[in-house]
């Protein structure tokens, strides 16, 4: 699966940009989604120095395609509280973490395609920011995405 | 207005397609007619032929990375943008893009 219950993290208590990516890649590493945590992170450094993924309306999306990524996966993170995060003039509340391999794993990237397109719509982003539980949070991802799996 | 635009990023996960849905959804908002070719981890996505540039007033390009067979666009206008605009701020890309074509 791209994303299960396990790679959700909802009212972390996150202090700033750096905790969030690091519980972002251990969240993926748990999933299995990694062959390197560290790599992995290192990737998603130096993407947000090409760009920010600092999407603006408290939503960021901290990414990479790398080597040390073994199979695509997606993460959410739910701050408790907003914290700063360059490239953006509002701090961020929501975090979609993606790891992507640097070959295959078509079918889960078509997916992130379809949520990434999804997040120019207000109307879900405030479904994100309103979500009570990971179920939830599933249910409204494959809602939006024509399916998980 | 007829418009055609191609998006692409470094990665090619996410900015890609967040901008293509960015710029089509401020250009059919405006009542423009437009047509979006991503060109991402997916490879290319709704290419734009040269049937689809018959007509065209203007092409939208993002500048992340070198567009893919960019030759198609020549002689037409061309803006180039960052994904981050179509992103964040779609409807300016269009607005410029309509006081540039009067």
């Amino acid at each position: 699966m791209l994303i299960t219950k396990e790679m959700i993290s909802i009212n972390a208590d996150l202090k700033n940009k750096d905790e969030v990516i690091l519980h972002s890649a251990e969240l993926m590493n748990t999933a299995g989604k990694l062959h390197d945590k560290a790599a992995y992170i290192q990737g998603v450094y130096d993407r947000e120095a090409e760009i920010s993924t600092n999407l603006g309306d408290g939503i960021a999306m901290p990414h990479a395609r790398c080597a040390a990524v073994k199979e695509p996966g997606l993460t959410f993170i739910r701050l408790k509280e907003e914290i700063p995060w360059e490239g953006g003039d509002q701090p961020i509340k929501l975090v979609f973490g993606i790891a992507a391999p640097e070959t295959g794993g078509d079918i889960h990237l078509r997916i992130l395609a379809t949520l990434a397109r999804k997040l120019i719509y207000d109307d879900f982003k405030q479904k994100l920011f309103a979500i009570e539980s990971e179920e939830e949070l599933l249910q409204l991802i494959s809602e939006a995405t024509g399916g998980l799996e | 207005m007829k418009l055609v635009a191609v998006t692409a990023c470094a990665a090619g996960v996410a900015h890609t397609y967040m901008a293509a849905e960015g710029i089509e959804k401020a250009a059919k908002e405006r009542g423009h007619e437009i047509k979006v070719e991503t060109q991402g981890t997916l490879g290319i996505d709704n290419k734009i032929t040269k049937e689809d540039l018959v007509g065209v007033s203007a092409v939208i390009l993002t500048k992340d990375i070198p567009i893919r067979e960019r030759e198609r666009f020549a002689g037409l206008k061309i803006f180039n943008v960052t994904s981050t605009a179509c992103i964040v701020n779609g409807p300016k890309v269009i607005e410029a893009v309509e006081n540039n074509c009067k």
